[in-house]
Order: structure tokens, then C-alpha cells, then sequence
């Protein structure tokens, strides 16, 4: 059953990572607005699902010892902060091209929010 | 073999990662992060080669991003996961799932060198329409297996215990 999570946990990574480089793509000159409602997102989207549900797995397995966890309370905080500016991201694109400044902020701070979570999922297990 | 592991075990620079408190989950965390950084890249190319995502990207295009960042990430990999393994070295090297591991990704690594040395060098003529063809395909089918099962052999050595 572990070595099931861990398989999970391996495509969560790797979706979470593909979400990020998509931003990186978005910032940079070679823009993919074939991006937007495309099987691209689908992926994306499918992956995160994965992720988040053999989290839920491995969490159930022990609520008690991750609630106590503070990096893995730091960990959701980043999860969500990383979602929020994602889904931020994706609205702008949706109704503007990514022109000027903003957009490749965002994506910047969306790139270091998942690399954050990425940095705190990691330690979370050596608590 | 064992005299050199153990000449490497007892090197100063991997006892002192194994040692150390921080430096050496530093340094799991730059592997884990390199790693994901090339699988993620990896399987944008491929996908895209295989006609699935980014349909409306050239794969030229496409590897034009995913490309320097597989290698910056795969640098980033080797260099921490060469150390990491001097570190814990006399423990590990029979790991059979590490092992496995190194298999897997020579294979990976053959896999790229005769993709690079045959249909990546047309790549200029896929262009978004036009089907790419079968054989880079393969490849890059191959390619995404290998990766993956790289991933999850790397995550498996940690669950082994000799």
C-alpha cells in the first residue's frame, strides 16, 4: 500500500512541477496561448488531482502526527498560496494576453510558491 | 568494489554530509527538486512528440523551453545525487532498487543519445500540422517510461534496508 502512495506521491511531484514550468513558458517570449482549454490543462489538472488525493491517503494514515507537524501546516499554507496565485494567473491569461509586467510577476511568484512546496513537502518527513 | 565504496564512505567530504544535520536533507532537497525538474520538463517534450498536449506548439518550439531546463535540472541531479550516494555509499551500494535505478537510467540516457543522434535532428520539420514521425514516437514513449520508473526506483531505495 505504501509503495501505491509513493507512486502517487511521484506523479503529484510531477505534476505540480509541470504546472510550474507551464507558467515559465507563459512568461517567457514563446508564449502558448494554445495553452487555455486545451488537453494541456487537462493534464495539469489530472495530475493535481492525483496529488491531492494520495495526500489525502497518506495523511489519513496519520492525521495526528502531520496535524502536529508545523512544516506540514506551513506546507498546506504554501499549497494554497501557490493554488491561489495559479488560479490568479490562469483568470488574467483567460480574458487578456499576457502583455506588460504583471502577468510575469505572477508567474514568477507562482514558480517560487510551488518550489516552495516542493522544499517543505521534502522536509516535512523529517520532523 | 567494496575498497573503493569504502574509500568513499570514509572520505571526508561524505562523512561530513552524512554527519551533518542539514546538509544532508539540503541536499536530498536539491536532488528531489532537480529530479522533478527534468521529469516535468521531459514529459512536456514527449507528450508533446507524442501528439497529446501542446498540439498547437511546434515540438521544435516546445523543446526550445522544455530543453535547457531538463539540463539544468539534470546537472543539478547528478551533482547532488553523486554526492549524496558518496555520503551513504557503503550503505546503499547493494541496494537493489538503486540498482535498478542506474539500469534504468543508462537506459534513459542511450534512449536520448540515439534520439538526438537520429529524428531530433529533422525536428525543424515537424511542423504543427504534419504527423511527426512513428519512430521519434517510440522514443519518446520510451522516454517517458524510463523517466517515470527512474522516479519511483529513486523513491523505493530509501525502503530498502540492508
Amino acid at each position: 500500500v505504501e509503495a501505491l502512495h509513493l507512486l502517487g506521491v511521484a506523479v503529484l511531484f510531477g505534476g505540480v512541477l509541470l504546472l510550474s514550468l507551464s507558467i515559465v513558458w507563459v512568461s517567457r517570449r514563446i508564449r502558448i496561448e494554445s495553452v487555455i482549454r486545451t488537453p494541456f490543462y487537462r493534464l495539469l489538472g489530472a495530475a493535481g488531482l492525483i496529488a491531492v488525493l494520495t495526500g489525502l491517503l497518506l495523511f489519513l494514515s496519520a492525521p495526528a502526527k502531520y496535524l502536529s507537524n508545523p512544516l506540514f501546516i506551513l506546507k498546506l499554507l504554501g499549497l494554497l498560496l501557490a493554488a491561489g496565485i495559479q488560479i490568479g494567473l490562469g483568470l488574467r491569461l483567460r480574458s487578456r494576453p499576457p502583455d506588460g509586467q504583471a502577468p510575469r510577476a505572477l508567474a514568477v511568484a507562482c514558480l517560487v510558491a510551488w518550489l516552495l512546496v516542493l522544499i517543505l513537502g521534502r522536509w516535512v518527513g523529517l520532523l | 568494489v567494496s575498497a573503493l565504496i569504502f574509500w568513499l564512505y570514509e572520505s571526508s567530504i561524505a562523512t561530513g554530509i552524512r554527519e551533518s544535520e542539514t546538509l544532508f536533507p539540503a541536499l536530498q532537497t536539491v536532488h528531489i527538486v532537480s529530479v522533478l525538474t527534468v521529469l516535468g520538463s521531459v514529459s512536456m517534450f514527449d507528450l508533446r512528440v507524442l501528439g497529446i498536449v501542446l498540439v498547437g506548439e511546434t515540438p521544435r518550439a516546445v523543446s526550445a523551453i522544455a530543453l535547457p531546463i531538463t539540463r539544468l535540472g539534470f546537472v543539478g541531479a547528478a551533482v547532488s545525487g553523486t554526492v549524496l550516494f558518496a555520503a551513504q555509499s557503503e550503505h546503499i551500494y547493494r541496494n537493489p532498487f538503486l540498482l535498478c535505478k542506474f539500469a534504468v537510467l543508462l537506459l534513459a540516457l542511450i534512449n536520448v543519445a540515439l534520439f538526438h543522434l537520429t529524428d531530433f535532428r529533422h525536428i525543424d520539420t515537424w511542423s504543427r500540422e504534419a504527423a511527426v514521425p512513428v519512430r521519434a514516437k517510440v522514443f519518446a514513449g520510451l522516454s517517458l517510461g524510463f523517466w517515470i520508473l527512474v522516479l519511483v526506483l529513486g523513491r523505493l531505495i530509501a525502503y530498502f534496508n540492508v
